[in-house]
């Protein structure tokens, strides 16, 4: 039996204990403090909606293609669509049919909005970092933002969100961007969300100079919401965050604010979102104010044409929200989330239409699956797609892109220079139609690679200059590539399986290991690679213990996009 | 320019990821310590700080008060850490191309090769070498320890008593004098 311990005996092991882990306490490597941003985005929480899931990009799409989906379209004959098959143009859209290309700059951009001279928006680094871009002809962006496209007035931080634009008034809610110590920035619409306090709203009334708005009025913005209602700015605010009432806040020229009416839904527990708008929308006044509430006993929305007074909306079964505007033909064409009561999961989008606004019904003709944005560009609709309801990885195809010529009664695929559909995401640029790349749900918008416009699209705003930044002033967030070498990166990410696969034959895994393996996607720099490079990748674990004295570890690190292993780490013991 | 705005039901996610990510980097310096300390390995506390990192994401709804956040992550980290250690045997792995090599090139390594009372600690059993670590290297009080383990108070001085007694004998078999 062995002896017991003495006091004196039991305190000099506990000082020597103490005693050594003195001068080894290392702070967390960077690379685990900026993974702690990407998990909410990466991955699911037991409660987290499935549209959340795929925050922000999904979330903000569905409230683009709500706006979208109330665009008037001219309605054109559906023409054949030119399919050039050449491997060497795979994911080079097709020119042809009225469409034609402009090559961007492949830079991972959140566009804001369209101002006088240009676009800005929030750009993110190679290194995950965001921050304030501009761009004069929306291929070619440039970080910092060029001061002839975007200047700031006072000291504030400028992060907008969407940008509204009423005659020579600009108005943008911004936010405050979540900022680590050594000065990298993640914008509120990314992993890190502001909460609804910080938010500003910013006014610019040549579109160049924007300077803050202060007003009680104002406090207790609440998300991005700013729009345009019976021809005032609209703007929605809530009492205290996450709790109290809320009202909607009107103005004529952006400076002056006052309540316009209280909302008939209450807001704590609710994003309230706002969407400017776009250039080709519906017929002024006809899409208004949507508000939605969704407790768990079933949804209620309402409609208001004026931010005053307010009628309810009928829902299909199975829709839980949606809206829209009237188009050429006289009925409302809008879009409706499909989920299930409280939005406790959700399927995805799905073209409405109605008679009076107020009552919708599904029909979106023969585009199959669900929608994840909507968008138009001259007179086409152009439709992001996937196949199954939205939820976290469970498609691997990405989405697919549609046009439809017939306000979205038939719809076609958009191909690519090879004939083949494309995959991606699409939003609005400006006039045209901005096709980014890295179209699975991880990635909130992707690299920004076309420019799409149509022969028949009137230019709504052709910027009055376009000041390309110089190379000593600024620098473009990724170098410009030659047309028309087909885009480096596939729109696709490689499914669990296929990484295991790939990881497995990588490592000379057994049948054992690859049975237990553990597979997750992450995105960060490569910091177990020595590689300081940002992006999603799978990281593949095997793991086998032999033995109480052996046992083996092989990580393998796969590009989540292209399938291409970055780095296997083998270890023995 | 005409639009209109949409009132849906998705700001507690927003709410959430915001304060897990405030919360999390408010911690994330202890627990890479304390799972450096209780794996001994840079690699490993990183990967299991991931993994804690994402099991409190995913458990995030089933945390009452997000002021808690702390003692709640901890637990997690030393969870993980014991399956780690479990899993591995508590044997440090070692890269295959520097398998002649004996000496570790992480401060966690060092710290076990350069102190002879770490090194003892990363001998002992993986529930002994964790009340260890939060106990003395942790700094925390016999009743944080049981609260983070969720063990009682007396299985927690109990494993501290064994785990300081087979501490001792290493120590003195391997000649230490202390």
């Amino acid at each position: 039996m062995k002896p017991e311990m003495d006091d004196v005996e039991l305190a000099q092991l506990e000082l020597r204990l103490r005693k050594s882990v003195v001068g080894h306490a290392p702070a967390a490597p960077d690379a685990l403090v900026r993974f702690i941003d990407t998990v909410p985005v990466t991955e699911p929480a037991a409660r987290r909606l499935s549209l959340v899931h795929a925050r922000p990009g999904v979330r903000r799409a569905f409230f683009a293609l709500a706006a979208a989906a109330v665009l008037v379209v001219a309605v054109a004959g559906t023409a054949a669509l030119v399919t050039i098959r050449n491997e060497q143009s795979r994911g080079v859209p097709a020119a042809g049919d009225g469409w034609s290309w402009q090559r961007a700059d492949g830079t991972l951009v959140s566009v804001s909005g369209q101002v006088a001279h240009g676009f800005v928006g929030i750009c993110t680094s190679g290194s995950g970092s965001e921050s304030l871009c501009s761009s004069g002809d929306g291929s070619t962006w440039a970080v910092p933002a060029d001061p002839a496209i975007v200047s700031v007035d006072g000291p504030d931080q400028f992060w907008p969100g969407l940008i509204v634009r009423s005659g020579g008034v600009y108005l943008t809610i911004g936010s405050t961007p979540f900022c680590n110590s050594t000065g990298d920035c993640l914008a509120s619409s990314a992993a890190t969300p502001t909460p609804v306090s910080s938010r500003q709203l910013w006014r610019s009334t040549d579109g160049l100079h924007w300077s803050r708005i202060d007003s009680p009025a104002l406090a207790g913005l609440v998300g991005d919401n700013l729009g345009m209602v019976a021809g005032a700015f609209v703007a929605l605010v809530q009492t205290s965050e996450g709790t109290g009432t809320g009202s909607v806040l009107t103005s004529v020229d952006g400076l002056t604010w006052s309540t316009a009416s209280q909302l008939p839904v209450r807001p704590d527990s609710f994003i309230l979102e706002a969407l400017s708008g776009s250039p080709a929308v519906s017929e002024p006044g006809t899409a208004g104010l949507c508000v939605g509430q969704l407790p768990s006993s079933g949804s209620v929305e309402w409609r208001s044409l004026d931010a005053k007074t307010w009628a309810r909306v009928t829902l299909p079964p199975g829709i839980q929200f949606a809206c829209g505007g009237r188009t050429s033909d006289g009925t409302y064409l809008g879009t409706g989330i499909e989920g299930s009561v409280g939005l406790s999961t959700v399927n995805g989008g799905r073209i409405v239409r109605s008679s009076d606004g107020l009552t919708w019904r599904v029909d979106q003709g023969n585009l199959p699956g669900y929608l994840l944005d909507m968008v138009s560009v001259g007179n086409r609709l152009v439709a992001e797609v996937v196949d199954s309801p939205v939820s976290p990885l469970a498609s691997t195809t990405g989405a697919s892109i549609w046009e439809s010529a017939d306000l979205g009664h038939t719809w076609q695929p958009l191909l690519d220079a090879t004939g083949k559909q494309l995959h991606g995401r699409v939003r609005h640029l400006g006039d045209r139609v901005a096709f980014y790349s890295g179209s699975d749900r991880l990635i909130s918008w992707g690299r920004l690679e076309w420019l799409g416009s149509r022969d028949d699209t009137q230019p709504v705003e052709s910027p009055s200059a376009t000041p390309s930044s110089t190379p000593s002033a600024s620098h473009s967030t990724s170098p410009s590539r030659p047309e028309p070498t087909p885009p480096v990166t596939p729109s696709l990410g490689i499914s669990q399986a296929d990484a295991i696969r790939i990881a497995a034959q990588e490592a000379s895994a057994t049948q054992e290991e690859i049975a237990g393996a553990s597979a997750m996607v992450v995105y960060g720099d490569l910091w177990w690679a020595d590689a300081k490079d940002y992006r999603w990748v799978w990281k593949v674990i095997f793991t086998t213990v032999a033995g109480p004295t052996s046992g083996r570890q092989a990580t393998v690190i796969i590009d989540y996009l292209t399938g291409s292993v970055i780095t296997v780490r083998d270890l023995y013991a | 320019m005409e639009g209109h705005l949409i009132v849906t039901q998705l700001d507690a996610f927003e709410g959430a990821s915001y304060q897990y990510v405030r919360a999390a980097r408010a911690e994330v310096n202890d627990a890479y310590r304390l799972a450096g300390y209780i794996l001994g390995d840079a690699t490993e506390a990183q990967d299991a700080v991931q993994d804690a990192l994402v099991k409190a994401w995913r458990n995030w709804p089933t945390l009452r008060d997000p002021e808690a956040f702390g003692p709640w992550f901890e637990r997690i980290v030393v969870n993980v850490c014991r399956d780690r250690l479990r899993r591995h045997r508590t044997l440090r792995m070692v890269d295959l191309d520097d398998a002649g090599e004996v000496e570790s090139p992480d401060i966690f390594g060092s710290m076990i090769e350069g102190d002879e009372v770490a090194g003892a600690v990363a001998r002992l059993a993986p529930d002994h070498r964790i009340v260890i670590a939060l106990r003395f290297w942790r700094d925390l009080t016999l009743e944080q320890v049981a609260e983070t383990l969720d063990l009682p108070l007396g299985t927690v001085k109990s494993r501290l008593h064994y785990a300081l007694r087979a501490l001792r004998t290493d120590l003195k078999g391997s000649g230490d004098e202390a």
